[in-house]
């Protein structure tokens, strides 16, 4: 299997702008074409090889291009924009907009990334083994007709932070630990799995979709109407062990209540009222 | 710097020159005789076959102030509509096409030709905002009109009928805060907001909690206004904008200060929300004849018509309860805000379209005011910007007064009932380019009392802007698309002596002068006032008067206009 393996030449001061970074636009070139792609540090132009020591090689397709990144990125934005097959794999932390509009293909972070990972992806799978800052599977603010992730899968074995999922349209967020305020807010579609709890107003404003929260779901808007309890829920193939408690809402974007919030852990504050309306 | 633009077709109003082909001189940031300037070292300008003009002026844009950022913060959507570019040296990067950054708000009125643009509307306490704003406009020189109708001093000065008191309280805060003219907004109706009401106010009821009424705070301001010889007039949004039956509303606002003075006394903006009539939305008509017939007649009013475009804009004006019943149609984003003791202000994102019968209609009457105004000094072109549309659209202003063939294109396609109610499709007149001049550039500058702008005669500002128009192979009403092309990039515009844009580009960026005005004499009453204001200000107000007056130094490049109040 070719590699290009990538090594910082020092540790980088300002944010970086690195679309250049993916295989996509690695493919088919050789090893000075690939040194000599532009990338901006702090908006002056640069290339990648005044940044990165670059080795290796690379396949003539986006599918044969395997990209190691070995040493602490976190300042580097968009690697992997766009890309559309491939692999990359971070030793180390990654920046903002890691798989920014991705369509397939793999990344693999070994510690930690900052805000909008995965933003508008609609394919491929991310996993993190640390934590995700804030916007994670969202859309930009602001954007017409707006769609955050379309499909893919993201899984962050840390922690995740605020408006997880924000008015996502398809694909699976799982995070092994807890998240921020507002996961899955203007959701409108797909699933978002946390395993730990969240800080609370879960499922704000959703109009599809569901949200799984296994931990202290914090507190559950009042615009949520309790609809059931299921003994057990299927994820991605993986049977989770409830009993889960399944909201419907949020009736303040939409009386039909498409979105599902379904929670381990009713908060004790709701348990008498919500025991009531059960029995 | 030495520039001599050559051989143009020059359009001078003020001077009367109407596309005489002349050279234009320029040494040290003042147009001066062709015989001044060393032509070996001069830069040369050739503009045999384009038109020369003055630099445009605008006396009634929202382009500074905490309401536009406001308006920024909530309109994320529209920052994906426009983007300029950074090129360095040149010009800083900028978003947003209804509420754009301060860099591009300079760069756009520069590449369109206009040189000068007026803040209408600021409160006293947040004009440190809204100067800080200004100065990082670049190119474009500016200047603010505060919002004094509901300020509660001026109120209390209009209860006891004391002219000469509230004369001293504006000369006192014009200078305070640098501002420019006196601005109002609806008289009275931001005071009623407060406690719930305002929506719908005429001009006689009552305001508490003084039980003044706004034809009492309207004619105290004008007698004022003349007391101070300020060099605008008083720049008035009348009462029940925005309402069916409204134009009633709006020439009795006129009538009421008809006795004062002689010339012109007082300048109604954005006009086209002000004249509908009709009683309910459904029986909207157009109110425009009457309006355009008192103004006609009489020579002391003065307006612009605020035209709306079709297309996205965000309404922002002091008049919080109409902007509250505005989010009632909409049921989009709302916005509003309470000034304390002085304003209030709201913010609602609207799509005027064709189709509706509403806007439909306001579109029609915005020009029916400017075509059935006889006189081109009296009528102002405005779109209001953002409330009626962007400013980057007075070209398609332009070509609308310009050319009957443009209008009907756009009529059209326009709601069919609307059409039938207008009495636009029956205009036959047409602007001359010479009129576009007036209504552009000449007109808001004399009315503005800006004596270096909106001319080309000797010792002007040299700003100055030069399109690709052939007055003499052009046919504006047959070729208007090459008015809109050249109107949206000029060839060339010079401000204060340099040249800005070229070939429709950016290619300098400098910083333009802020205009205030500073009243001399009544200093006796001037201090009795002070005193009077320094005692009431730790009532009413949560800040100091220290932090409230704005010294010259905090702005980038201050200019007073020096005026001498009379009596």
């Amino acid at each position: 299997m070719v590699e290009i393996v990538l090594t910082p030449k020092e540790v980088f001061k300002v944010l970086i702008d690195a679309e250049a970074i993916s295989p996509d636009k690695f493919a088919g070139k050789t090893i000075d074409q690939i040194r000599s792609l532009r990338v901006y540090e702090g908006g002056r132009k640069r290339t990648l090889n005044d940044l990165f020591n670059v080795e290796g090689d690379v396949g003539a397709s986006p599918q044969e291009v395997n990209i190691i990144i070995n040493g602490d990125v976190g300042k580097v934005s968009r690697i992997g924009e766009l890309m559309t097959a491939g692999r990359i794999v971070i030793n180390g932390n990654a920046g903002h907009y890691l798989g920014f509009r991705m369509k397939g293909g793999s990344i693999e972070v070994k510690g930690n990334v900052r805000m909008w990972l995965g933003a508008e992806m609609s394919g491929g799978q991310i996993e993190i083994h640390g934590s995700a800052q804030d916007y994670v599977g969202a859309c930009l603010i602001g954007k017409r007709g707006k769609k955050g992730m379309k499909g893919g899968t993201i899984i962050i074995h840390g922690n995740a932070g605020s408006e997880l999922g924000f008015s996502m349209g398809g694909g699976t967020i799982i995070v092994d630990g807890s998240a921020g305020a507002l996961p899955g807010v203007e959701m409108i579609g797909g699933t978002i799995l946390i395993k730990g709890g969240c800080i609370g107003k879960a499922g704000a404003r959703m109009t599809g979709g569901r949200v799984v929260i296994c931990g202290d779901p914090g507190d559950i808007l009042p615009s949520f109407y309790i609809d059931e309890v299921r003994p057990n829920i299927k994820i991605a193939g993986v049977t989770y062990q409830g009993p889960f408690y399944t909201f419907i809402g949020d009736v303040l974007a939409d009386v039909k209540c498409f979105g599902r919030l379904m929670v381990r852990n009713i908060p004790s504050s709701q348990q008498i009222y919500i025991n009531k309306i059960l029995s | 710097m030495e520039i001599l633009v050559r051989n143009g077709f020059v359009y001078d109003p003020i001077n009367n020159v109407n596309g005489d082909v002349l050279d234009i001189a320029i040494k040290n940031g003042k147009i001066v005789d062709s015989s001044e300037i060393n032509i070996s070292k001069a830069k040369v300008i050739d503009a045999s076959g384009k038109t020369v003009m003055p630099g445009g002026v605008d006396i009634h844009s929202h382009i500074a102030g905490p309401k536009l950022n406001t308006g920024r913060l909530m309109r994320p959507e529209d920052h994906y509509v426009s983007f300029m570019k950074f090129i360095p040296g040149v010009r800083r990067s900028g978003t947003g096409k209804t509420t754009p950054s301060t860099g591009i708000i300079g760069y756009k009125y520069a590449r369109m030709g206009w040189t000068t643009v007026i803040e209408p509307a600021t409160p006293p306490l947040e004009t440190r905002h809204t100067h800080e704003e200004l100065d990082d406009i670049p190119i474009i020189d500016k200047a603010c009109f505060p919002l004094l109708d509901t300020n509660w001093f001026v109120m209390k000065y209009v209860s006891e009928k004391d002219y000469g008191k509230c004369a001293a309280y504006i000369a006192w805060i014009l200078e305070a805060i640098k501002g420019y003219a006196i601005k109002i907004v609806d008289p009275g109706c931001a005071e009623l907001w407060s406690y719930g009401r305002g929506y719908n106010i005429n001009i006689d009821d009552q305001i508490p909690p003084y039980n003044v009424t706004p034809r009492e705070i309207v004619r105290t301001l004008c007698k004022v206004n003349k007391i101070l010889n300020l060099p605008h007039t008083i720049h008035i949004h009348c009462n029940r904008l925005g309402i069916p039956g409204n134009y009633e509303t709006t020439l009795e606002t006129m009538k009421s200060v008809a006795d004062i003075g002689d010339g012109v006394n007082m300048h109604v903006t954005h006009c086209q929300f002000n004249a509908y009539a009709g009683e309910s939305w459904p029986t909207l008509e157009s109110g425009s004849e009457s309006i355009a017939k008192y103004v006609n007649k009489r020579g002391h009013v003065t307006l612009d018509i605020g035209q709306i475009i079709f297309g996205g804009a965000t309404t922002m004006t002091a008049d919080a309860s109409f902007e509250f019943a505005l989010y009632h149609m909409y049921r989009g984003k709302w916005s509003s805000k309470d000034v304390e003791a002085e304003s209030a202000s709201g913010i609602v994102p609207v799509k005027y379209k064709k189709k509706s019968l509403v806007n439909a209609l306001q579109w029609c009457i915005g020009l029916e005011l400017a075509l059935l105004i006889e006189d081109p000094w009296k009528v102002l072109l405005t779109t209001d910007h953002p409330n009626g549309g962007p400013f980057t659209r007075y070209p398609w202003v332009i070509s609308w007064v310009m050319s009957r063939k443009a209008r009907e294109e756009v009529l059209k396609n326009i709601n069919k009932k609307a059409y039938r109610r207008a009495i636009l499709p029956s205009i036959e007149r047409e602007y001359s380019l010479y009129d576009v001049v007036v209504m552009t550039r000449a007109a808001p500058a004399k009315l503005a009392g800006l004596r270096s702008k909106g001319h080309l005669g000797v010792g002007a500002d040299a700003d100055v802007a030069i399109y690709n128009i052939n007055p003499r192979e052009i046919n504006p009403s047959r070729d208007y698309d090459k008015i809109i092309k050249a109107f949206r990039h000029a060839y060339c515009t010079i401000k204060n002596g340099e040249i800005v844009v070229l070939n429709g580009e950016v290619v300098k960026t400098i910083y333009g002068k802020t205009f205030y005005v500073k009243v001399e004499g009544m200093d006796e009453l001037k201090n009795k006032v002070k005193s009077e204001v320094m005692d009431r200000f730790k009532e009413w107000y949560s800040v100091d008067v220290r932090s409230y007056e704005i010294a010259d130094y905090e702005l980038r490049n201050p200019y007073p206009v020096m005026v001498k109040a009379s009596g």
